[in-house]
């Protein structure tokens, strides 16, 4: 499948989405808690993958390279939406807000994130967590993701991501409660 | 909040999150991502009205730069002028 998708063939692509569709969008929520995000990240991978599948080397497993793109683009959105949010808030103080929002014609940068009630709390805990805890914590979660795969993945150890997983799990845990307090 | 009830509604969250359900992909993912793949990378937008806003400020920024210059060389000449007209009569006040 590999020499067909490397030589351009479209049909080899088609199968490889069919394959990894479901898988790939599903990481991607996981990871924005957004079905739009994830749709339109998810293809953003799949560009990806057709676009650069010349430099995928044969050593590695597929899948493997697939999950790290997509582990890739969703962290990249998530540094987008939290820089949106900061030009936002300086937007705010300046009031220029209501320009903005006039010129985009549309929402606010923020928007999506309130959309989201019933996993706000979860995902501003998650916001706060270091990029690799966060990597291994919201991999550990999908059903078929091994410790080995995860560490493929973020190229590290099974021990290190056990590791991960586990100070990720005792800091949202302490975030959590801290948040749910104030409440 | 006691601590028990702290304790179980952290689990209910985490619970929520481990239950996320499968997304239904909408029907038209496939007729996007072809679409996408035909025009090729996707250009964001959104920081758009930002740069937009950005230039906007910086053009009138750069407006009053030059205004205030050219102010500050009118300015100089008619001084340099007035100055002149001072020594000029000063002159004629040491002839005579």
């Amino acid at each position: 499948m590999i020499e067909r998708l490397k030589s351009n063939d479209k049909k080899a692509f088609d199968e490889l989405v069919a394959l990894y569709k479901n898988s790939v969008i599903n990481t991607c929520y996981r990871f924005l808690l957004d079905k739009e995000d994830a749709e339109d990240i998810s293809q953003e991978v799949f560009i990806e993958i057709y676009q650069s599948i010349h430099s995928f080397r044969a050593d590695a497993k597929i899948s493997t390279w697939i999950y790290r793109i997509t582990v890739t683009k969703c962290l990249d959105e998530i540094k987008k939406r939290n820089r949106k949010k900061r030009i936002s808030s300086i937007g705010k103080l300046l009031r220029i807000d209501e320009i903005v929002n006039w010129i985009s014609g549309g929402d606010q940068p923020d928007e999506k994130m309130k959309q989201n009630e019933q996993l706000n709390e979860i995902q501003i805990v998650l916001n706060t967590l270091p990029e690799n805890q966060r990597v291994a914590f919201t991999l550990s979660k999908i059903d078929g993701f091994t410790n080995q795969e995860i560490a493929e993945i973020m190229g590290t150890t099974i021990i290190a991501v056990e590791s991960l997983i586990y100070r990720a799990k005792k800091r949202v845990a302490s975030d959590l409660i801290s948040i749910l307090k104030n409440k | 909040m006691d601590n028990f009830n702290l304790d179980f509604l952290v689990k209910q969250k985490l619970q929520e999150y481990d239950n996320l359900k499968e997304l239904n992909i909408s029907n038209d993912w496939e007729a996007k991502l072809n679409l996408k793949l035909k025009r090729g990378k996707p250009v964001s937008t959104i920081s758009l009205p930002y740069s937009l806003i950005l230039v906007i400020l910086i053009a009138i920024n750069i407006s009053f730069i030059m205004f205030s210059i050219i102010q500050k060389q009118e300015n100089d000449s008619r001084r340099t002028q007035d100055l002149k007209v001072v020594n000029n009569e000063i002159l004629i006040s040491q002839n005579n």
